[in-house]
């Protein structure tokens, strides 16, 4: 009985060992195992640094110069082309011919015309004999009816002379196509042996002049990099064929605003903000007597901005309704180790360009981890695993 | 022969041999006794000391000596009298409710009863749950929507905001009776356990009925019992001090406002005088108390005898 | 007489079952769902103006969990670090108290039940009083000495205060003062000296009360809140027991943890039942 209860005693004692051992067991597993377990589970997070500094603004464009002085020079009569005299890229002088045309069946018509005059001179001729006669047979009646007949032929004549005047004139218009200025054929779209169809056959440009670039650019930036009218511009023409890449100088001629468009937020987070972006048309003048025009030219302009602060990427940067904001990784202590959490930083003031947004520099302590990217939606306080 | 070792009193035999060998013991005692009398010392006694001279000044450091200032502003204090009164009242009224119940408890469970061993550990295991970890349990039965006024509804009773009003004093004597009944009971079986059967059966044959031989015998023999549970007792009242600041925070209803929760304040708000005169108050009482017991039980005994 | 027996029983019984009342439901709790647990408890501390008017609005106190899950356990170890963290720091605390404590209870026990001394009775007293004076009384004089001695902030703060208590002294001192004097004299006659009649006879015999007062030590200091809510200011550094009082909100998490945290306590005192109420009973008995 005695040593039956004690055995029991035993029995019993034993389960509760093992049952407090299992207990501590378990609770220093996951003393030791909890953060990772735990940290499967959470955000996985892309961060960077921000830099400190300006932001650079910059202007990014390109275009083909336009020759401000051009004429486009259309055939004159729709005539056959008879012979191209110039090539394009050619310079030529005012007056200078530059396509002759077909005018054989306008000289026809002229020598048709001519020998129509000559008609007229032999009918002319047999008037005034009539005439003659009249006067001396002494027909009072027949001789004023010469008369009249004399004149009315001498009108005729003048008409027909005028006529073929005019059509000398036209054919010796329109039988070429002559340079208007002195400058640079452009294009030349006349083929031998065929009349041109819609387009001028030759296209002329001066150098006079100069050339012109128009460029749409953002309102904002065009502010921020402080462009007027009258400032000067650099400009870069690509390599094309032998001729290395090389920059030439520019002057803003004229700003002009053009029509906002619609744009929605570069991040494409719901997509329903979206704002009107003020855009501005500049036109840029170029003087340079190399050029020939048609070329493409690009424009980067790159100013820090006056004021400093944190960079970041516009990609962390987050919007909800108007106002903006970032995630930063805060490294708390942890009851077991060190962990992440994700803190919001609003940026009220904030500056961006089309890649990064500047933020004032009392947000941010240097070193701040920044979150780029985010495997989930984050909210502030998330605890988050660094990659 | 049972004998109440509680403070004095060595028996006859052994205060002989003390006296003999007094001197050589003397050395020997203080090299045992130094650990702890040097950390006791150094953290109870001279910061009671302390206690005691920041009690006299006008300022914790660099103060004047102030005579009784402190004490007649503390008494003068209302939340100070608010709280000594509750504390007072409270062990009052808690210890002999205490003390009837557990005794009750145990001379029941003294009888022929099944499973006296499960019973009696059911008593005990509320002493060993940790306060913090049942305090849910409390919110749980003593909130306004709580358990408990849901059966009082049920009985067309009107309900009552147990933690905001003066019924917060029944809450903390169910928690203090339901964490140290069973402490008592123990105490008391024991003490039950101990008292010679042989002495009810003489009783019995000489004709004393139930209630001659619970006063003559059990409550005689339960004497020295009874008052250590009363000294504990008074100790566990104290200490349900906890439950009540995890349960109600630092400025529970006024009615449980207890002593403790006055110098936890005082201290928080950096009263050190009003603290320091309050505790040397509150020992001076529980010391008068004490002694006053000792003093009682050994008269007691000596008419025994 | 079997069926007054089997009354009584069933009597005690009740009240037994309503005192464990508080133990069961946490556990039966910490089983529950989180939404079974919100539906149920969600009036708690919603005294409103529909409840002002004795709307039905209470809690549905429920014994048994519709659905067992372990659901809240995992939560609480996983997503609570801070939990498991203090549960160590309660051991941290606890641990060193309990081995200072009786280790330098027991030779001062020694001291005040075995041997004689000039003024041993008052300082006895002294001992008395100090365990029966509440932890305020001497906060003030305590945190300037912690202050001075560069404990505060540190768990020395806490524990060496615990380790110089007096219940030890006390408690060793009952199960000491039993000792018949004829052992000691008997060693005494052998050439003993007092450390080794300390070391060979005194400690074996009271090791069942030295193994009460452990689990009446690891009672109470598994317990305190004060001393570590003053003299710890690093929240990492408390111990479960404030936590605890602190956890607010997800009431499955919190049923998990106070369950967690009584259950060392549980199996300790289903381990050490015996010696436990031993220790108590002759704490206020014997002598």
């Amino acid at each position: 009985m005695e040593i039956s209860k004690e055995q029991v005693d035993f029995k019993r004692k034993r389960w509760i060992a093992a049952a407090s051992i299992a207990l501590f067991g378990l609770l220093l597993f996951f003393t030791l195992f909890s953060n990772t377990l735990q940290s499967v589970a959470l955000p996985k997070v892309r961060t960077g640094t921000a830099t400190s500094g300006g932001l650079a603004y910059t202007l990014e464009g390109s275009g083909v110069l336009r020759p401000i002085k051009q004429a486009e020079l259309p055939n004159p009569a729709g005539w056959q082309v008879r012979q191209v005299l110039v090539k394009e890229g050619e310079a030529v002088k005012a007056g200078q011919r530059l396509v002759l045309y077909d005018s054989s069946s306008a000289e026809r018509e002229l020598e048709d015309e001519i020998a129509q005059l000559d008609k007229m001179y032999i009918a002319l001729e047999a008037a005034q004999d009539q005439y003659i006669a009249s006067t001396v047979g002494g027909d009072e009646l027949g001789s004023r009816e010469a008369k009249r007949e004399l004149a009315a032929r001498q009108i005729d004549l003048s008409v027909q002379r005028r006529k073929i005047e005019g059509l000398r004139e036209r054919l010796k218009r329109q039988r070429e196509l002559t340079a208007p200025f002195d400058g640079i054929v452009v294009e030349m779209n006349a083929v031998e042996g065929l009349a041109s169809a819609g387009q001028p056959d030759a296209v002329i440009s001066s150098r006079d002049f100069g050339y012109q670039l128009d460029l749409v650019a953002d309102g904002e930036l065009v502010d921020r990099l402080e462009l007027a009218a009258g400032q000067p511009i650099e400009l870069r023409i690509a390599a094309a064929g032998k001729q290395p890449e090389r920059s030439l100088k520019g002057i803003i001629d004229e700003m002009t605003d053009e029509d906002s468009r619609r744009a929605g937020s570069p991040e494409g987070d719901g997509g329903e903000t979206s704002s009107a972006v003020r855009q501005k048309r500049l036109r840029i003048h170029v003087a340079d007597s190399s050029l020939r025009g048609g070329e493409q030219v690009s424009v980067r302009l790159k100013r820090p901005s006056s004021e400093k602060g944190w960079i970041v990427p516009n990609e962390a940067v987050h919007r909800e309704g108007e106002s903006k904001f970032i995630f930063t990784v805060d490294q708390q202590r942890g009851a077991l180790g060190n962990v992440f959490v994700a803190r919001k930083v609003p940026i009220e003031a904030s500056a961006s360009n089309g890649r990064e947004t500047m933020i004032p520099p009392d947000r941010l302590y240097a070193g701040d981890l920044i979150i780029l990217e985010s495997s989930e939606p984050l909210q502030d306080g998330n605890r988050v695993r660094l990659q | 022969m049972k004998k109440w070792f509680f403070l004095f009193a060595p028996p006859d035999w052994a205060r002989r041999a003390w006296t003999r060998r007094k001197s050589r013991d003397a050395a020997a005692a203080w090299l045992f006794l130094a650990p702890s009398a040097a950390g006791f010392a150094l953290f109870y006694l001279i910061p009671f000391a302390m206690g005691v001279m920041y009690s006299f000044r006008s300022g914790a450091s660099g103060g004047r000596f102030a005579g009784l200032a402190n004490y007649r502003e503390l008494l003068a204090s209302d939340s100070f009298r608010k709280a000594a009164s509750n504390t007072f009242y409270f062990s009052a009224a808690s210890v002999p409710f205490m003390l009837a119940l557990s005794l009750g408890l145990a001379l029941l469970l003294n009888r022929q009863i099944y499973f006296r061993k499960w019973l009696r550990a059911s008593y005990v295991l509320p002493l060993v749950v940790p306060v913090a970890s049942v305090l849910v349990i409390w919110q749980l039965i003593f909130d306004w929507n709580g358990a408990l006024n849901y059966a009082l509804s049920r009985f067309g009773i009107d309900r009552v905001d147990w933690m905001k009003t003066e019924a917060a004093r029944y809450v903390v004597l169910a928690v203090y009776l339901w964490k140290n009944v069973g402490y008592n009971v123990i105490l008391f079986l024991a003490g039950l356990q101990q008292i010679p059967r042989d002495y009810y059966e003489t009783a019995q044959i000489e004709g004393a009925g139930r209630f001659r031989q619970f006063y003559g015998i059990t409550l005689v023999y339960l004497t020295s019992t009874t008052f250590f549970v009363v000294i504990m007792s008074i100790l566990n009242s104290f200490k349900v001090f906890r439950e009540t600041y995890l349960l109600a925070g630092d400025y529970p209803h006024d009615s449980i406002y207890m002593l403790q929760h006055y110098m936890n304040n005082m201290f928080a708000s950096l009263d050190i005088q009003k603290l320091t005169a309050a505790a040397v108050l509150m020992v001076g009482v529980i010391m008068a108390i004490v002694l006053g017991l000792f003093g009682l039980e050994r008269r007691y005994r000596q008419f025994m005898e | 007489m079997a069926v007054r027996k089997g009354l009584l029983t069933a009597g005690l019984g009740m009240i037994g079952l309503l005192l464990l009342l508080p133990i069961a439901i946490t556990f039966t709790h910490s089983l529950m769902t989180e939404q079974e647990l919100t539906i149920d408890y969600g009036p708690i501390g919603q005294r409103t103006e529909a409840t002002e008017t004795g709307a039905d609005t209470f809690v549905n106190l429920k014994w048994l969990p519709d659905k067992v899950t372990l659901e809240q356990y995992g939560k609480l170890l996983v997503y609570t670090p801070n939990y498991l963290l203090m549960f160590w720091n309660s051991a941290g605390l606890v641990v060193p108290i309990i081995v200072g404590q009786t280790a330098v209870a027991a030779l001062a026990a020694y001291a005040f039940a075995k041997l004689k001394f000039r003024g041993r009775d008052s300082l006895f007293l002294a001992y008395l009083l100090a365990m029966l004076m509440p932890f305020q009384v001497t906060l003030v004089p305590n945190y300037i000495m912690a202050d001075k001695l560069g404990l505060l902030h540190r768990p020395g703060a806490v524990i060496l205060p615990g380790v110089f208590a007096a219940f030890g002294v006390f408690m060793l001192r009952q199960f000491m003062l039993h000792i018949p004097y004829a052992y000691i004299e008997a060693a005494k006659m052998d050439g003993a000296g007092h450390l080794r009649i300390f070391l060979t006879i005194i400690l074996p015999m009271v090791k069942s009360g030295m193994a009460a007062l452990v689990v009446l030590l690891f009672v109470d200091y598994w317990n305190m809140v004060e001393q570590p809510l003053i003299f710890l200011d690093d929240p990492f550094k408390q111990p479960l027991s404030v936590f605890l009082s602190r956890l607010t909100g997800e009431w499955g998490t919190v049923f998990a943890a106070s369950m967690l945290y009584m259950s060392p306590m549980l199996l300790l005192f289903l381990y050490a039942e015996t010696y436990f109420i031993q220790g108590v009973q002759w704490s206020g008995i014997k002598g």
